[in-house]
């Protein structure tokens, strides 16, 4: 696709595709956090970010490089003195800016001036409308309530607001509380039914995921509610099309294809961003992984039901080009609802 | 309309393909300009004036400003109109 044929958002992701252009880049500014999420995929809440003019030379980067979509994250991104400075400037060079925030320091200031800012989206975690619930899992006593505040001070804003509700066996008979919240406020909103070993292969908090059983409620509800977080670009030849038009820079300069594939493409520090998507033998050998090169995924019957992660099976069954065992577990489990109606 | 411009705050864009993509952040809604209009865009983004702009295009092509000012007064009025670019 060119860039003649653009009539919406999705269109230019598949133009990024095509042209193998980082349209999104995320950018992690801290681990530091508030909130201490028993699911959480970071080990250690320590690293405070890059300085500021670094990050504004990084900026500076992706715009040459055809970045349009800069998404912030954290840890909290807000425990920064100079996030809206970073957002200013982010904005000031035309980039569309998401943040992912906990949402629980956003007061009517930081909410009006970011709706001065006009960023794209502001998205969120709520794990249960039931306090005791919602506090468990983020470790902080009165957590809902801070949330339920910050995004009361963001509609009132008029900023667009996305709900995220990852299901633990902890909230996973609250969440549809929380689908008829964001329903009510119209905030987009979806549920995931994986949740990530750390980063530094813990997997201590797999424990957190849900039975076989209650997975099938959730993966019918995953599917109903379309859980798509960005605009995919299909190309049945490739098992991941994000990574030909994406990065992640973590908080200590480290360049990743993503935030779950934790194979490093270089660093700020001995590369240009440039240099790095451009010349990138490990960015290259992984974008040429097709489905062909799958040789556990052609023989699996649940292909057609499955939505594998390389980074996933990298991190969790040490092999990017094996079978993910989470998502063929979410698979078993559509297939079982498609075709037999569920085991419950 | 030949006095300075200034970027509508609800901007977002880029050049993409070697097009300028423009994205509304009120709407989403995202509009394209073609091969001479996004060289019209790159080259007033620096400057926001329309007859500074207009004679740097002039001496590019190597045209008379006449020659190209009746297209780019209506890429302007259509960037104002669409709430892209306001006078200021």
């Amino acid at each position: 696709m060119n860039a003649n044929n653009i009539n919406s958002i999705t269109d230019i992701y598949n133009c990024a595709y095509t042209n193998k252009i980082p349209i999104s880049v995320t950018l992690e500014l801290n681990t530091t956090c508030n909130f201490r999420c028993k699911h959480c995929y970071i080990p250690k809440h320590i690293e405070k970010g890059l300085e500021f003019e670094k990050i504004q030379m990084i900026f500076q980067e992706l715009r040459n490089l055809g970045t349009l979509n800069i998404t912030l994250t954290g840890g909290e991104v807000f425990l920064r003195d100079d996030i809206l400075s970073i957002i200013e400037y982010a904005r000031s060079l035309g980039f569309r800016v998401f943040i992912l925030s906990n949402g629980s320091l956003i007061n009517e200031e930081t909410a009006k001036e970011l709706s001065n800012l006009y960023i794209s989206e502001f998205s969120t975690t709520i794990f249960s409308m039931d306090k005791s619930i919602n506090d468990e899992i983020t470790g902080k006593k009165g957590s809902l309530n801070e949330i339920l505040l910050g995004l009361e001070n963001l509609k009132k804003n008029n900023i667009r607001v996305f709900v995220k509700c990852p299901i633990t066996n902890i909230n996973v008979d609250t969440y549809r509380d929380v689908e008829k919240y964001a329903k009510d406020n119209k905030f987009r909103f979806m549920i995931s039914p994986v949740i990530f070993s750390k980063i530094d292969g813990d997997s201590s908090n797999l424990s957190l995921r849900i039975d076989s059983i209650k997975l099938q409620q959730i993966i019918e509800d995953y599917d109903r509610l379309n859980c798509k977080n960005v605009p995919i670009v299909k190309d049945d030849n490739v098992p991941c099309t994000a990574i030909h038009y994406s990065m992640f820079i973590n908080s200590k300069g480290e360049v990743y294809p993503c935030n779950s594939l934790l194979s490093k493409i270089g660093t700020i520090y001995e590369s240009s961003l440039a240099e790095i998507w451009n010349n990138s033998s490990e960015l290259h050998y992984l974008q040429s992984i097709q489905n062909k090169n799958l040789p556990e995924c052609k023989k699996c019957g649940y292909k057609k039901y499955c939505e594998r992660c390389p980074g996933l099976a990298l991190l969790e069954d040490n092999n990017i080009l094996g079978c993910s065992s989470i998502a063929r577990q979410n698979a078993v489990a559509r297939f079982e609802i498609l075709t037999k109606g569920g085991k419950s | 309309m030949e006095n300075n411009y200034c970027l509508s705050k609800h901007i977002s864009w880029q050049m993409i393909d070697d097009s300028i993509v423009i994205i509304d952040e009120r709407t989403e809604k995202v509009k394209i300009l073609n091969e001479s209009a996004s060289d019209f865009w790159i080259t007033f983004i620096k400057i926001f004036n329309f007859n500074e702009a207009l004679l740097a295009l002039s001496q590019k092509y190597s045209v008379t400003r006449n020659e190209i000012e009746e297209d780019f007064h209506q890429l302007l009025y259509m960037l104002v109109s669409n709430q892209v670019l306001y006078e200021c």
